[in-house]
């Protein structure tokens, strides 16, 4: 086990009486694309938290690279190399798009890091992410897709070797979600990342997650590749809920049986 | 990649101009007798505090209405060094000032630990609860004062208040350089900071505090970290000013010093060291005026002036010019 990159050892996170993450254990390599789905409510997004430190488990522990990082405030492990992007958008709006991702470039991995030096990572990640030109506006004059990008270069200025995405792709749509999906893929690739994503756009996370595991109601259902995920009845019976989501499930099947 | 070159970012500004110009300024004044030492020593005391308060309120985005509790504990800590410790008020009249300078810092950095201390809890709340907060810490230290300071030489003081005996007396010119070098201190302290990492973590805890914390600020250091910075310079002014009072009373404490830094930085613009030294300008300009032309109800019309200019300008002077350009050159880029 020690030799994961990412361990995730039976944590636990109540809120009151709701178990909001229940017992989930997983483990990540370096370089992987995992894939978090799940109903609404499911706890992704209170997973995610529990790894960044914004919560402290009620239970289990979090090792990255053999560190326990458990319960380690966001600060800390952002510079210890886990950076993620937030569902709803945060930008700094009075500052301009550079700074934006300038503040990212200070306070991240680097130590002792000079302006000069984080103005020029952080123009490279808006390069990175098409924001380049947009560099002398103020965050608050961008739009949804731009600020979704934002708030990746924001991130990928902090140099983090292992990135969270929580629902970059929401609110986007059908050409922009197939643009950011060949992002990430450079990205991942250019940047040598490992990367977590939680996704609702389905036919997008099957697409681009080499694995998946899936959360309902705070435990673990199942994991394994996309294809596989697709055609488990415990995955389908959980989404049957939700006839939207359970009719993408429908046609992404279909999809993997071509 | 020129494109790159020609963004001046938010953290460098050419604003030590304005504030060499300022203290060339003072000095100017001071010569040529235009306005009296006594004008100048309250002139600098209001920049200075509206600059301490900047730290938190205009960089971090932590509105501080107990700030004037930092001016009321170091300008006892003062009076009570000098009349108790015979050696501090020999040393307060050494070096043109320099001693009492000196002196003051050590009454301020009574104040940054008080605030350290205090600020560890208390800058958990956010909003209007840190400002409700900070407003108890106030009344609770001058609570504190109230009660213990009488007790302490009955026959010599009145109520809680100190007046410094004619031998703890410092010639008002020494006082004078004494405020300039706190001033310019504070002022320079304002530009470094926020020219800096720190500045730059300050500024995004302002934007939204739990982003910051996300991309790795080390928020609650930092806050704290502002917070005793801001207390150390209002206590290191505030001590001063009670050498030029030649004692120290409950007003110290009063609520109105806080309202009138508050105001003052509104009235410039938050966070921008140029419009700290704008609204301290403006403010203490409206004040003395109002108070000569209009004795008895200067402080109706003041109140007045400043409800308009909020309503109007609630970005402040440097909020409403940071928006223009000026030859392609936004006035942001220059002011701030």
């Amino acid at each position: 086990m020690s030799g994961k990159f990412l361990v995730i050892d039976s944590v636990t996170k109540r809120f009151g009486g709701l178990v909001a993450v229940d017992n989930v254990s997983f483990t990540v390599d370096q370089g992987e694309f995992l894939g978090l789905i799940g109903p609404n409510g499911a706890g992704k997004t209170t997973l995610f938290n529990c790894i960044t430190g914004y919560y402290k488990p009620d239970g289990g522990r979090i090792i990255f690279k053999g560190m326990d990082i458990t319960g380690k405030p966001p600060h800390v492990v952002t510079k210890i190399g886990i950076v993620k992007t937030h569902q709803i958008v945060k930008p700094f709006k009075e500052l301009t798009v550079l700074e934006n991702a300038m503040i990212g470039a200070l306070f991240g991995k680097r130590k002792g890091i000079t302006m000069g030096e984080a103005r020029r990572i952080a123009y490279r990640m808006l390069e990175l992410v098409g924001l380049h030109e947009k560099a002398d506006e103020y965050a608050m004059s961008l739009n949804v897709h731009q600020l979704k990008m934002l708030e990746l270069a924001r991130a990928l200025s902090a140099e983090p070797e292992l990135l969270l995405l929580d629902e970059v792709l929401a609110g986007l749509n059908p050409k922009e979600v197939d643009e950011a999906l060949k992002l990430l893929r450079n990205i991942k690739e250019e940047m040598n990342l490992t990367i977590i994503m939680v996704e609702h756009v389905m036919h997008a996370v099957m697409n681009i997650a080499e694995r998946i595991i899936v959360l309902h109601y705070g435990k673990k259902i199942a994991e394994g590749p996309p294809v596989e995920i697709a055609r488990d009845a415990k995955v389908i019976t959980a989404y049957l809920g939700d006839a939207e989501l359970a009719l993408k499930f429908v046609k992404t099947i279909k999809g993997g049986g071509e | 990649m020129a494109y790159e070159i020609r963004i001046i970012d938010y953290f460098k500004r050419p604003t030590l101009l304005f504030i060499i110009l300022t203290i060339v300024a003072i000095i100017v004044l001071k010569i040529t007798n235009v306005l009296t030492t006594d004008t100048l020593i309250i002139l600098m005391s209001f920049i200075g505090f509206a600059a301490s308060l900047n730290i938190i309120m205009g960089f971090a985005g932590y509105v501080d209405f107990g700030h004037a509790v930092f001016i009321g504990i170091s300008g006892y800590t003062y009076a009570l060094l000098v009349w108790y410790f015979q050696p501090l008020n020999t040393l307060q009249h050494s070096g043109w000032g320099l001693g009492a300078f000196a002196l003051a810092v050590i009454a301020g950095l009574v104040s940054a630990a008080v605030a350290a201390l205090v600020g560890i809890p208390v800058l958990k709340l956010r909003g209007a609860y840190f400002a409700i907060a900070t407003l108890g810490l106030d009344f609770a230290a001058l609570y504190i004062i109230k009660s213990t300071v009488p007790a302490l030489e009955p026959t010599q003081f009145y109520a809680a208040e100190i007046i410094l005996p004619a031998r703890a007396i410092v010639p008002k010119a020494y006082v004078f350089n004494a405020m300039l070098l706190a001033t310019a201190t504070v002022l320079i302290a304002n530009y470094i900071i926020r020219n800096s990492k720190f500045g730059a973590g300050l500024i995004a805890i302002k934007e939204d505090e739990d982003a910051a914390e996300d991309i790795g600020v080390p928020t609650t250091k930092y806050k704290i970290l502002a917070y005793a910075l801001g207390a150390f310079f209002a206590g290191l002014i505030g001590a001063l000013i009670s050498v030029n009072r030649g004692g120290v009373d409950e007003t110290s404490f009063s609520i109105a010093h806080s309202i009138d830094m508050i105001v003052m930085l509104i009235i410039g613009g938050l966070g921008s060291v140029f419009g700290t030294l704008l609204g301290a300008y403006i403010y203490y300009w409206l004040y003395d005026t109002l108070l000569v032309k209009f004795p008895g109800i200067n402080l109706i019309i003041l109140g007045v002036i400043v409800a308009v200019l909020v309503l109007f300008a609630p970005d402040g002077i440097v909020g409403i010019l940071r928006r223009y350009r000026i030859a392609g050159v936004r006035l942001r880029d220059v002011l701030e």
